[in-house]
């Protein structure tokens, strides 16, 4: 996976922010899953449709945190995201 | 004799109900010990919604006895799940509000995942089916509206939805969001309309009060009127199922009531009678469970206008006989059966039993539920409903 990638929420998830957190249910599989405030808060930028990289220039702006860090924390975390089937990677520019 | 009725397995999920959330799990380990079959154990917790509270319970009991650990590992797998169903439902109830609110519909939430967070002290142990939002009656219809514009479904046909028969037939209605586990359920009333009520709509809206929820500012009932709303939930259904009976003790436990104004409310709605068998009902049931099984910190002790209340329902033959038929239902997790049963618990708990026969009369001489499901999508009369309910009816016998 590369920052550069935009990924997508498939249908078949459905979140919704619970305080500063989110939960998310996999309705395929009928498994919840828990984001923690950070998490969410990436979760929240995928949803609005922002790459990895956007995504991470935004969170930059609001954490005090290295961008090597930040980076690959996110990355980590997408990958994650993407091996339980809650997002899927999509081209740049793709349909 | 303390809890005679009850055997020791529905001793012990009765004691998982009435426990504080504060309390040791080791403490209830005696009360496992006693029951004799794990599988009842967990049947009588499923048929009372209490398995979150069970596995809970059962952590230090289980002990090393392997039937013992295979119903704990089966309970925590299934409050696992209810765990994260209870988030998204608490995710959903703040969305759902936000919605209504946001069409200047004044609604507020009183059950689920917000009764355990706010009074029970367990947030995400608790099994919620669907999510209970109260709104006004004349605003049944904007509710309805708002939330199918959200994406929700009704089980109604949509000139079902818009008919005026809508709120009479019945005092709630689910609306599901297709493909999803998640469920409203919107109440315009708090039982059917031939059930007498400890509390009105407007009396809830009266009460309340603004409480913190996940981070956001959210209206709760006041005290009282969450009582008497819990009051109300437990009574429609006959009493059935223990969790309301913990529900109770955990308001009691929690909050300090003005009991004049409970009893003024309640008898003003015609409902007096039912909170004076609920408060029996706790009790008796709370002091029964700490006597029988050594367990003082499952008592609700009751303040000594509560205790008249509940003191009157014991002396009344009408609502001691309430308080007993409950009390049976809740040893052998019995349902009422049918609307006939449903029409002579309704007669039997009412304050005023010649107003609740009224109400019933007026309810059967109007379309029901089934009748409101067969609308054409064009609409109909109102004569041709009435007759299409009265030929069911007749039909049905």
């Amino acid at each position: 996976m590369k920052l550069s990638d935009k990924v997508t929420v498939p249908a078949h998830v459905m979140s919704r922010q619970v305080g500063e957190e989110y939960v998310m249910l996999d309705l395929a599989q009928g498994v919840y899953f828990g984001l923690d405030p950070v998490g969410a808060r990436l979760w929240q930028l995928l949803c609005e449709g922002m790459s990895l990289e956007r995504a991470c220039a935004a969170m930059l702006g609001e954490y005090d945190v290295p961008r090597a860090q930040l980076e690959s924390d996110v990355l980590r975390l997408a990958e994650e995201l993407a091996a339980q089937g809650l997002i899927e990677i999509g081209n740049p520019g793709g349909p | 004799m303390a809890l005679e009725e009850f055997d020791p397995e529905h001793q012990a999920v009765l004691a998982c109900a009435l426990a504080p959330a504060d309390l040791e799990p080791a403490a209830l380990s005696p009360t496992f010990a006693q029951a004799r079959s794990w599988k009842k154990v967990e049947a009588v917790a499923r048929l009372n919604q209490l398995r979150p509270q069970v596995a809970a319970c059962l952590v230090s009991a289980a002990g090393t006895c392997e039937e013992g650990l295979r119903l704990l590992e089966s309970l925590e797998a299934t409050a696992r799940v209810h765990r994260g169903h209870a988030m998204m439902m608490a995710g959903e109830v703040l969305r759902a509000l936000e919605l209504l609110r946001a069409a200047g519909i004044r609604a507020v939430a009183f059950k689920g995942p917000a009764f355990a967070a706010l009074v029970d002290g367990r947030p995400g142990q608790r099994e919620s089916g669907d999510l209970d939002i109260l709104v006004s009656p004349e605003d049944a219809f904007a509710s309805v509206d708002c939330l199918l514009r959200a994406g929700y479904q009704g089980a109604l046909p949509l000139a079902a939805l818009r008919s005026r028969w809508l709120t009479l037939a019945t005092n709630e209605l689910g609306l599901e969001l297709p493909g999803s586990p998640v469920m409203v359920e919107l109440h315009w009333r708090l039982a059917p309309r031939w059930s007498s009520v400890a509390i009105g709509v407007e009396d809830v809206f009266d009460s309340l009060v603004p409480r913190d929820y996940l981070g956001t500012t959210i209206s709760w009932p006041g005290p009282e009127a969450l009582f008497l709303i819990h009051v109300v939930d437990g009574m429609k259904a006959g009493g059935c199922g223990m969790r309301w009976v913990g529900d109770l003790a955990a308001i009691l436990r929690r909050e300090r009531l003005d009991w004049q104004q409970v009893s003024a409310t309640a008898r003003r709605n015609g409902g007096l009678a039912s909170v004076e068998i609920a408060l029996a009902l706790v009790e008796d049931l709370a002091s029964e469970a700490c006597a029988a099984l050594r367990l003082p910190a499952l008592a609700a002790p009751l303040p000594p206008e509560a205790r008249s209340m509940a003191a009157s329902a014991r002396r009344r033959p009408r609502a001691s006989r309430a308080l007993h038929a409950i009390r049976k239902r809740l040893a052998t997790d019995e349902r009422l059966a049918g609307a006939r049963e449903h029409f002579a618990w309704a007669l039997r708990a009412a304050d005023d039993p010649l107003k609740a026969a009224a109400a019933i009369a007026g309810y059967l001489a109007g379309p029901a539920v089934a009748d409101l499901k067969s609308i054409p999508a064009e609409g109909i009369s109102d004569f041709g409903l009435r007759l299409r309910a009265a030929r069911r009816r007749l039909e049905a016998r």
